[in-house]
């Protein structure tokens, strides 16, 4: 193995995950060579050396403040996928929905009062109740009908 | 309302215990939440160099995981997932700082660079002044130099270097090729040895001792 291919593997060498023909092919390298075997140090000094910046532990808040951020998100969340913040018109629209059924409602109300028709009893009780003498005017008039017409 | 009995979640590897939570179980969530916050804050650190940050980013990635928990696929692994949704959101804060960097009120301008971030170097009681002093200084450039290295070289040494996840885990937490992570790290050690030459003590290694590294 030349010095080149030898330093190529140092760091998987160094690690122990270097295959084993290839480990020992480095390991008879850098017994014979001491630039490599300085390459060898400085490597493993060097990856060693990172040690020095110290683990952090979470603070005291982490856990309950990361709760609090989920209750926040969801209720975001829950926002995002309400009715209304999903459909914007949503309300405007229910509105005229609403609007347009009292109009067809009333309409219809309107039509069935002009359009009303009579029925045969309710002609014969006006009749019965009339204060006014048969074929008068008076009970002609109140009837509805033309005088001289038919019912 | 009685606790119903659990079995044994603890012991349970990391996908099942996503499968149970993403079955309703919140418990499996929390033994995840105590595996994985210290390791997400100290995964924060070694790029943003700030605790408060670092926990910020460790809550954010915590959230993204239990938000998220319909798209996991558990026949993945969950470390590289889980690695792979926190690298990416500490880059886009390294972009978003270099884009909108914030100037601390308490340093004056001549202080700026690395070495004004308040480092975490443990005051030993056994340590003198003098000891300390120097762990300082080479804490402050070790954070240096990693903060020079590319994102990927970063990224990969983090990785392999204090998670200790082995060439193909980083791969998949990358995206990359097994060869590409070898590659990565390779330059990104190289460049470690070459910035911090001046802090290893010259001491030659005789021939016989080659096989104890």
């Amino acid at each position: 193995m030349n010095c080149k291919n030898a330093v190529k593997a140092l760091p998987e060498y160094l690690d122990l995950t270097l295959g084993k023909d290839e480990a020992l092919g480095v390991r008879d390298h850098l017994a014979l060579c001491p630039e490599c075997r300085e390459e060898a140090r400085l490597f493993s000094s060097s990856w060693e050396m990172l040690d020095v910046l110290e683990t952090v532990q979470p603070s005291a808040y982490f856990r309950a403040h990361f709760w609090e951020r989920v209750r926040e998100q969801e209720t975001r969340a829950w926002g995002r996928t309400g009715l209304f913040s999903r459909f914007p018109l949503a309300p405007a629209l229910a509105g005229f929905f609403v609007l347009w059924l009292l109009g067809v409602a009333g309409g219809a109300h309107l039509f069935k009062l002009r359009h009303r028709t009579v029925t045969t009893t309710e002609i014969a009780l006006n009749r019965f109740l009339s204060p006014y003498p048969q074929n008068s005017v008076e009970h002609i008039f109140q009837e509805g009908r033309t005088p001289g017409g038919n019912v | 309302m009685e606790d119903q009995p659990r079995g044994n979640v603890e012991g349970d590897t990391d996908e099942s215990l996503m499968r149970q939570f993403q079955s309703g179980d919140g418990v499996a969530f929390e033994i995840l939440f105590d595996r994985y916050s210290t390791h997400l804050i100290n995964f924060a650190h070694r790029f943003l160099f700030s605790r408060e940050e670092s926990e910020d980013a460790a809550q954010e990635v915590l959230l993204r995981i239990h938000g998220a928990r319909d798209r996991y696929d558990s026949s993945r692994p969950f470390r590289p997932w889980l690695f792979s949704i926190a690298s990416r959101l500490i880059s886009n804060r390294l972009r978003q700082k270099k884009r909108h960097p914030l100037v601390s009120l308490f340093h004056s301008a001549d202080e700026g660079g690395d070495e004004s971030i308040p480092l975490d170097v443990p005051d030993r009681w056994d340590s003198g002044p003098e000891q300390i002093v120097e762990k300082h200084h080479l804490a402050a450039h070790i954070q240096s130099v990693l903060s020079r290295l590319p994102g990927n070289q970063h990224t990969a040494v983090v990785l392999a270097r204090f998670e200790e996840m082995s060439n193909e885990e980083i791969a998949q937490t990358m995206g990359i090729s097994v060869s590409s992570v070898k590659s990565l790290l390779f330059r990104a050690r190289q460049t470690l040895k070459n910035d911090l030459k001046q802090f290893i003590p010259n001491h030659p290694v005789p021939p016989n001792t080659t096989a104890t590294f």
